[in-house]
């Protein structure tokens, strides 16, 4: 699609939007001047989008360094009193957790909307919180669209709920919404013409414990009124099929229950929550006295389970409560039609044909997450492993950190071996660097080096710790789809940008091992790793060459082919280039090894990997 | 409730979300409502792709195991992955190009014989369609328009009747250019190349 369209002024046009392009729409058409994100799957495309459009739409759009970050620079434009927006994967919301606690106190000026966009079922996480928990936590509200238009609309709701109230509105958005496409109705864009224009007042803005004892009393005055809003919303819907049990659920799990009532005639009531807090009491509690029995449904965590239960607890409801139940509605992964039906019908008795086709004993092969043909992680890992064969070093640890690297979990190179979150490959590195006498190497990617391995690193140094931390710098955000961070040269406006070069900065926190090397180089690479190994101390080694997508685009654009093959007359065998280098584009047939051509990135790090020279360029 | 269920599954980089969100774009301009689910992240290159796409008037942008009305595997091996979505008599068209994991090299996973898998689908549906898309367009000298390839055989195979200007109508819409030139030749070859089949449209509609 062409993104200029989610410009367009053309009400009523019809765009088939993914989630997260409905989220870019909505701020665009809620008159939203300034966004600011760190990419993570699966909220990016907001930013991928909204980093494309926003010199023609007149905004002011950053990929920051950390979710901290943009978290404050969008939360500064809205006391500035512009329509703001941040947004990130659930996790991103720990890194932002500080200021996004602070925020609730200190309220806003123009409205401001924060995205959290969780993954149930992890996709492409380390875990599946329910930051429904944190938005109630930081006591804020909490909008919880159902499909795309929902996404859309509920941006600029989330931005009249802010202004009307001065906080900030969560909107909580999971993977399957961000990343389902459906029918959005575009509307007009507003067009606020504001004058932003920072007016002091500490009082407000400065929680020092004196404001700050009034600032949450305030807080939770607030929410007090923004209740009888949450009461009358018109995104807490009811729908009536004369059924004879209720069914209470929010966000996307509401899809599945309409789908497989309709579908199947059964015979429930659902009371759709779209903003679920502040928990609007009244209006759940006319509809649950109306049923004898009422049946929550809510992925991950109970949290409006626990809202209805406190409720009947409360006001004497007769209703009986179901909710998880340890078998198909547990807290584990997202929920789907399936899972629905099924706990649907067995709560009715009712039985159903399950007509799964299975397919025994052929099993389709393991395509496990991998290393792209041309990687330059590959090229450092093997590196890494050749000397630990030389130095015959066999129980060294390797702290991993977020990225794409974190594959070197897999085959054949085994090199992650711990991984908390982001940043934390360097943290780990100095504990076990002072717990026991085992080599530590750990591994960093550029982006995340930027976002949290700084302070750290500063860490490390001054508390004298020993271990080798070797930057991947491939010179992009490469796991969610290439973002610019501080190495590239360009920012989220698409303007070019001083680059901030990784080696000064290092040198600059005093650690005097600090090596740059091409790993499309491995002589230079092993050379390196070899000599940082036999000292003591921080020693850092930053590993620089671009994404092998990237570099792949640049070749295909400037029409250079270079493709490697493997000569028969010189090859022994000997699969070294299959068991310790394994790159996906290297294969074996019958007897013979060979390279798929249409893999080869024709980085020719095979043919340095190939002991008898057998790997050759195609002429 | 008038549902019609289609799972398009493949491998990272032929073109899978494309292929499933072109298909949706026609159904809209044929005031049918679609939805559709992608999945992003991890898998950028070689690792299991899949999108499922339903028409109709449905909410749930993924649809339940055993409904699935037309299965588009781009790649032979992985339609086992996802059968369990499949039903009796589902139309399944086969993209017979194998594409080998590292994993099948290093010895840790097998690539089962094409051969089983075929037999297994043809007890499973009537309707089994198998082509070999990156064959043809490789020949041609456009390897990188499988999806409208594949757009095409589903354009001709045509289960939900759309019109064959809604077709081109979009392909217009999404590509500029030499980029249409070639995404337009490339739709057409794959009707033909469907037709060679010699497909029996009876079966289908909404």
């Amino acid at each position: 699609m062409d993104l200029n369209l989610l410009l367009s002024n053309d009400k009523g046009r019809k765009l088939f939007l993914l989630g997260n392009e409905a989220f870019a729409r909505g701020f665009i058409e809620g008159g939203g001047k300034v966004a600011a994100t760190y990419p993570g799957t699966p909220s990016s495309e907001i930013g991928n989008t909204l980093s494309k459009i926003a010199k023609k739409g007149n905004f002011y759009f950053e990929f920051s360094t950390n979710e901290k970050v943009a978290f404050e620079v969008a939360a500064s434009a809205s006391l500035s009193g512009l329509r703001s927006m941040t947004f990130f994967k659930h996790v991103g919301l720990n890194v932002a957790m500080d200021s996004f606690m602070s925020s609730a106190y200190l309220g806003t000026v123009g409205g401001f909307v924060i995205i959290t966009c969780d993954d149930p079922s992890m996709f492409s996480s380390q875990n599946e919180q329910d930051n429904r928990v944190l938005g109630k936590f930081a006591n804020l509200p909490i909008l919880e669209p159902r499909n795309p238009d929902e996404a859309r609309r509920m941006v600029k709701y989330g931005f009249i709920i802010s202004e009307k109230f001065e906080i900030p509105v969560l909107i909580r958005s999971t993977t399957r919404l961000s990343h389902m496409r459906g029918i959005v109705e575009i509307d007009e864009i507003e067009n606020l013409n504001r004058v932003p224009y920072f007016n002091k007042n500490p009082s407000r803005f400065v929680p020092v414990p004196a404001n700050a004892r009034i600032l949450h009393k305030n807080l939770i005055e607030k929410m007090k009124e923004i209740k009888e809003e949450s009461e009358n919303s018109p995104y807490n819907i009811i729908y009536d099929f004369n059924g004879k049990y209720g069914i209470i659920t929010s966000g996307i799990s509401s899809n599945y229950v309409l789908d497989i009532i309709k579908k199947y005639k059964l015979l429930f009531d659902v009371l759709s929550l779209g903003f679920t807090n502040p928990f609007p009491e009244v209006f759940v509690e006319n509809f649950m006295k109306k049923y004898e029995k009422v049946i929550v449904v809510e992925e991950l965590e109970s949290v409006l389970e626990n809202e209805v239960r406190i409720l009947k607890e409360k006001r004497g409801l007769k209703s009986e409560i179901y909710g998880k139940d340890d078998k198909i509605f547990t807290n584990l992964y997202e929920y789907n039609l399936d899972r629905v039906k099924e706990y649907l019908f067995s709560f009715l008795g009712k039985e159903y044909e399950k007509k799964i086709f299975e397919i025994k004993n052929i099993n389709p092969p393991l395509r496990p997450p991998v290393l792209c043909p041309g990687c330059p992680h590959r090229a450092t890992y093997y590196a890494v492993f050749k000397v630990l064969r030389k130095l015959k070093i066999k129980d060294a640890v390797f702290p991993s950190d977020i990225g794409c690297y974190t594959l070197g979990i897999g085959k054949p190179f085994d090199m992650a071996d711990t991984c908390y979150s982001m940043g934390s490959s360097v943290g780990v590195a100095s504990g076990f660097s002072k717990s026991t006498e085992q080599k530590i190497i750990s591994y960093i990617g550029d982006s995340t080096f930027f976002h949290a391995g700084i302070p750290p690193l500063i860490n490390a140094f001054y508390n004298k710790n020993n271990f080798l931390l070797i930057v991947l710098d491939n010179m992009t955000t490469a796991m969610t789809g290439h973002q610019p961070n501080p190495s590239v040269g360009i920012n989220g406006m698409g303007d070019e940008s001083p680059k901030v070069i990784i080696e000064d900065l290092v040198k600059g926190i005093g650690i005097s091992f600090v090596k740059v090397v091409d790993p499309y180089n491995l002589i230079q690479t092993i050379e390196a790793i070899e000599e940082a190994l036999k000292e003591e101390g921080v020693k850092v080694i930053i590993s620089r060459r671009e994404c092998a997508l990237i570099r792949d685009d640049k070749m295909r654009k400037e029409g250079i082919y270079i493709k490697y093959f493997i000569n028969d007359e010189k090859c022994r065998k000997c699969k070294i280039c299959i068991n310790q280098f394994s790159c996906p584009a290297i294969y074996i047939e019958g007897e013979k090894i060979k390279i798929n051509e249409n893999l080869c990135d024709g980085c020719g790090v095979c043919a340095q990997v190939c002991p008898f020279n057998a790997i050759e360029v195609k002429k | 409730m008038n549902e019609y269920n289609i799972l398009v599954v493949g491998v990272g980089g032929q073109g899978v979300l494309k292929l499933a969100q072109l298909i949706c774009e026609v159904a809209i301009i044929e005031n049918k409502n679609a939805v559709m689910s992608e999945i992003h992240g991890m898998a950028q290159r070689g690792g299991s792709v899949f999108s499922e796409v339903r028409i109709g008037d449905v909410l749930s942008p993924i649809f339940e195991d055993g409904e699935g009305d037309l299965i588009i595997s781009i790649e032979p091996s992985e339609v086992l992955r996802y059968i369990h979505k499949a039903k009796k008599n589902s139309l399944i068209v086969i993209n017979d190009d194998m594409i080998v994991p590292f994993t099948v090299s290093l010895g840790i996973s097998k690539y089962p014989q094409r051969e089983l898998i075929y037999d297994e689908l043809k007890r499973l549906t009537e309707n089994l369609f198998i082509i070999n898309g990156t064959k043809i367009l490789n020949e041609k000298g456009m390897p990188f328009s499988l999806n409208t390839f594949m757009l095409g055989v589903f354009s001709y195979i045509n289960p939900l009747n759309f019109k064959l200007e809604s077709f081109y109508k979009i392909l217009e819409n999404e590509f500029k250019d030499k980029f249409f030139e070639m995404n337009k030749i490339s739709f057409e070859i794959g009707r033909e190349e469907i037709k060679k089949l010699s497909y029996n449209k009876t079966k289908g509609g909404l």
